[in-house]
């Protein structure tokens, strides 16, 4: 099969996969809600009726870039890391430490540093499953799980205590970050702040390293086939903690972005599961980095559209969470898209001998 | 001063009644994983389950008033759901850990959603009378000393709990059913080739898991305590699976790594509650994470020194 | 041939002739499933060996479980021949080869390659040394299945500064590479970005050997070069094998046929349970018969013969 026809046939059913997982959610509302199409129309059409709600649909996507992105990189390693979400906490954690404690410096100077502290951080963090999983076959999926925990609890200790800001009221923060180095909005009447710069720079690195560059080449072969990587001299416990880390620094960035874009200073408890849509991003996107930023952009959408379908309707936002779950089933329903393959794909095969 | 407390219940013996209360969903629900990790599909949706069984036990409890309809209404609910899971995954080939995550999520959003739907609630919904697990008192123990508070006035999912370690031991060693699940996680090729309906083995592991976590669930709501709130199982389920490993796949294994964790939530409960306790309750909190990680380095550890030393 | 009453032979996707078993023969079929003749016996001058390329002395390793697969092997390799190994699967020939190339530990004996030492090196290095090999398993060891053709070609290339544009890598080169090798060593398919995966075995097995003998090997080791391959590409790979010989690599043919061993080898080791039971030179008087006496352990030579 053509490698072209076998991606249009991929996208295809996506596509499909999505329109089937919206029409899942148009069911339950139409069969819950005593107004389902008033409903159905605030949740698809609102959103992008102002400019207002176009901004939060694209700042709710820069820390889903970001987290899909991460979560990405790790998949295609052969890595099922789940600890995007502890990364984000411990990289936004360092970050705003930075952000707060370090004044004085100039602000174009600053930025740099606080973002280099939230990607160490994050990546440092996720060295220690990767490491567990490289040198003593430690499974992933249960570490990242656990640390999670680690990390949400540990940040959350430090900001109860010695980093509280008395300020804070009743609210566990740090001390508000310095205005100089927020990031702020770039386009006029739009809410939308820098980090979506930030983000569409991360797609675009990702894509060249996994895509252009002889680590990506590495990285892509052991997860695609891991023995065939080690008989190729690949080191593939080095490769293993690097995906892993890289993984980490992107999770840590879209801590610090968040932080920097919205929240203004480090709050306990402010992601609420980023990490986690992050997988959901990924496996919309088929951890291609072009994918990731179209899924996060889509999933934005659905959660901007749910809000405005709460304040427009009696139908409240969680109802985008069916459709949510549906698109990670169907997406990732392997049995629908190996019948969609051979359904479609032997028409125009030619015999290759 | 947190030391002075623990000391004292430890001394008028209700630090087990606290131990025990709270070791059951995290037994319960292990049990569930156990048996889906056993059977070869490891379910990573308890906690889903667990918040949908909890909602729908404690609805349907207060709407029927009686809490064995609700408990059955919420056990009903989870293994309906575990059924559609297997869909997901043995038909449809979804991953079966993709799977367990969508479980998660649709979980903890459904609840929320019906909680809204149905009763305009967003946080937490705490019907006025409805009623509870029982608790058994045993009236011949209950004045004896050590017995009495040792035995007696614990909810019956407790004993309930504990009688499922036995259940499980006998469902997995001693029954031709465990022989096939247990072939079936193992090597289910070979099962297949040896007639052994896999399909048909892996969606009962998922219904039995999704029993035992509705079991679970049903507690948190209509015995722990007696409301529902969102997304109240804060991480159960994934102690759940931590236990499964830490109890080395294994009924009394897991049954040991309940007590240990319920120990941990039960002395962060009395170091929050104690003021100014020296321990951060944070960090009693981190306990069956950390506990849990350090014993998968040193299982994975060992079995590389053991293969090092057969070379 | 040994079972069959009728032979349907099938060719591209087309049934191309079916046959009654008794009134056809070997060359018959072949000829069909190829549409053209068959040479079986391959077209080699008589070897002239040069130095020493690899010289192994009491190589002990263990399989998978532990056991021990390798119980003190040695031989040697000169420039300019190949060596057989003949032996029914499964008595210390993949653990011979893993062990060779750096993918298993060996436990105690030593690897001369051109006077340096190859045991501890890895992989990595092992391959950076004019050292090819074709794994036995083309599926999961010998090629990527998901990758392109291209991908799987420049395994050893990629880190390579002709390959790069600064820290990227430099498509259009990569590109004209692999275009260039499916052409020489006859890989058929639509362009250097078809999946592996939709290869056929023969095609398939014509881009790892096409990789491994990019580089210019000094030493071949060929594990089950034409296992599962169709007549054509056979023929093509025993080619490509004997004219590396002649260049003067020094090759290594691990193989479960016998005949392919006996149509490639100027010698032939035979291994019986991880030692090597005979060193015969591959005359025209040798038989398979004598062959499997002492792959089945019936004769043995003494070890000092061996050694040679």
């Amino acid at each position: 099969m053509k490698t072209s026809k076998a991606l249009y046939l991929e996208v295809g059913g996506i596509v499909a996969a999505v329109a089937a997982a919206l029409v899942c959610g148009f069911i339950v509302i139409l069969l819950t809600s005593s107004e389902p199409f008033a409903a159905i129309g605030s949740f698809l059409i609102d959103p992008l009726s102002n400019p207002f709600n176009i901004g939060t649909i694209l700042n709710k996507a820069v820390p889903l870039i970001l987290t899909g992105l991460s979560m990405s990189v790790v998949f295609q390693s052969g890595v099922f890391s789940m600890g995007a979400e502890g990364q984000l906490y411990v990289g936004a954690f360092v970050g705003s430490l930075a952000a707060v404690y370090l004044p004085g410096l100039n602000p174009w100077i600053h930025l740099p540093l606080v973002l280099v502290c939230a990607i160490l951080g994050g990546a440092l963090f996720a060295a220690i499953p990767g490491l567990m999983k490289a040198y003593l076959n430690a499974n992933e999926i249960v570490t990242t799980l656990m640390l999670n925990f680690v990390a949400i609890l540990t940040t959350s200790y430090l900001v109860n205590n010695p980093f509280k800001s008395p300020d804070g009221g009743g609210y566990a923060r740090m001390e508000l970050i310095g205005k100089d180095i927020l990031l702020g909005k770039f386009i006029p009447g739009m809410p939308v702040h820098a980090g979506f710069l930030i983000a569409l720079a991360a797609v675009a690195a990702v894509f060249v390293l996994m895509y252009k560059t002889p680590l990506g080449y590495e990285l892509r072969l052991v997860g695609k086939n891991g023995q065939f990587a080690r008989y190729g001299g690949i080191a593939t416990r080095k490769i293993v903690v690097l995906t892993i880390m890289i993984s980490g620094a992107l999770a840590g960035l879209a801590g610090i972005v968040e932080i920097l874009g919205i929240h203004q200073t480090y709050k306990d408890n402010f992601s609420a599961g980023l990490g986690f849509d992050g997988i959901i991003i990924a496996l919309l996107a088929r951890n291609h980095p072009i994918g990731v930023l179209i899924s996060a952009l889509l999933y934005a959408y659905i959660q901007v559209g749910a809000q405005t379908m709460q304040a427009g309707s009696d139908m409240p936002r969680e109802v985008a969470v069916i459709i949510q779950v549906m698109l990670v089933l169907l997406v990732t329903a392997q049995a629908i898209f190996a019948y969609i393959r051979q359904r479609y794909a032997h028409s125009g095969t030619k015999a290759v001998k | 001063m947190v030391w002075q407390t623990v000391w004292n219940q430890i001394a008028d013996l209700s630090l087990i009644a606290v131990l025990l209360r709270l070791m059951t969903p995290i037994l319960l629900s292990a049990l569930g994983g156990l048996i889906s990790d056993i059977g070869g599909v490891i379910n990573i949706g308890l906690e889903g389950l667990m918040l949908l069984s909890a909602f729908t036990s404690i609805a349907v409890g207060a709407g029927t008033g009686s809490w064995v309809l609700g408990v059955l209404a919420g056990v009903g609910v989870s293994v309906l759901v575990s059924y559609g899971m297997g869909f997901f995954s043995l038909k449809l080939k979804v991953d079966i850990i993709i799977a367990g995550f969508a479980v998660n999520i649709f979980g903890s959003g459904f609840t929320i959603f019906l909680m809204s739907k149905l009763y305009g609630l967003t946080g937490n919904y705490t019907p006025i009378g409805a009623p509870k697990i029982p608790v058994i008192d045993i009236p011949v123990l209950e004045g004896v000393p050590v017995l009495g508070p040792l035995l007696s006035g614990h909810s019956l999912m407790v004993w309930i709990a504990l009688l499922s370690v036995v259940f499980c031991v006998i469902l997995i060693y001693r029954t031709p059913y465990g022989v096939h699940l247990r072939s079936v996680g193992e090597a289910p090729y070979a099962a297949q080739s040896l007639g052994i309906p896999v399909k048909r083995v892996q969606y009962s592991a998922l219904a039995w898991s999704g029993a035992f976590a509705g079991l679970a669930g049903a507690f948190l709501s209509n015995g722990l305590t007696n409301m529902f709130v969102k997304d109240m199982t804060a991480g159960t389920g994934f102690l759940a699976l931590a236990v499964v490993l830490l109890g080395n796949r294994n009924p009394v294994g897991i049954l040991i790594g309940s007590l240990i964790f319920g120990l941990a939530s039960a002395l962060s409960t009395i170091v929050q509650t104690v003021p100014d306790s020296p321990v951060p309750s944070q960090f009693i909190q981190m306990i069956p994470y950390v506990v849990t990680i350090a014993a998968l380095v040193f299982f994975a550890w060992r079995n590389k020194r053991k293969f090092a030393a057969t070379v | 041939m040994e079972i069959s009453n009728r032979v349907t032979v099938l060719r591209a996707g087309k049934s191309i002739a079916t046959l009654l078993t008794k009134e056809t023969n070997r060359e018959e079929i072949s000829r069909l499933m190829v549409g053209r003749d068959v040479l079986f016996r391959v077209d080699k001058r008589p070897a002239e060996p040069g130095e020493t390329v690899l010289s192994v002395r009491g190589l002990r390793a263990a399989d998978d479980k532990g056991s021990p697969a390798l119980k003190g092997v040695s031989f040697e390799i000169r420039a300019g021949e190949v060596l057989g190994i003949a032996g029914v699967e499964g008595n210390g020939q993949t653990e011979l080869v893993e062990t060779l190339t750096g993918l298993r530990k060996a436990d105690s004996g030593e690897i001369r390659y051109l006077g340096g030492d190859l045991i501890g090196r890895s992989v990595a290095q092992i391959r950076r040394m004019q050292i090819g090999h074709v794994p036995e398993d083309r599926q999961t060891s010998g090629a990527c299945l998901t990758s392109t053709i291209a991908e799987n070609l420049i395994l050893d290339h990629y880190r390579n500064p002709d390959f790069r544009w600064g820290p990227f890598l430099h498509k259009k080169k990569i590109k004209k590479f692999a275009q260039t090798m499916m052409a020489t060593f006859d890989v058929r398919a639509q362009s250097e970005e078809t999946l592996a995966g939709a290869l056929s075995g023969g095609n398939l097995q014509k881009v790892v050997v096409a990789r491994e003998l990019s580089k210019n090997p000094k030493l071949l080791i060929a594990s089950q070069p034409t296992r599962g391959v169709d007549i054509g590409a056979i023929e093509f790979i025993h080619r490509e094998v004997i004219k590396r010989r002649d260049a003067g690599a020094a090759v290594l043919v691990v193989s479960a046929e016998l005949s392919e061993v006996m149509a490639l080898s100027d010698r032939i080791a035979v291994f019986y349970n991880g030692e090597i039971a005979a060193v015969l030179d591959n005359t025209p008087d040798l038989t398979e018969q004598e062959i499997g006496y002492y792959m089945l352990g019936i004769k043995k030579q003494g070890q000092e013969a061996a050694a040679q």
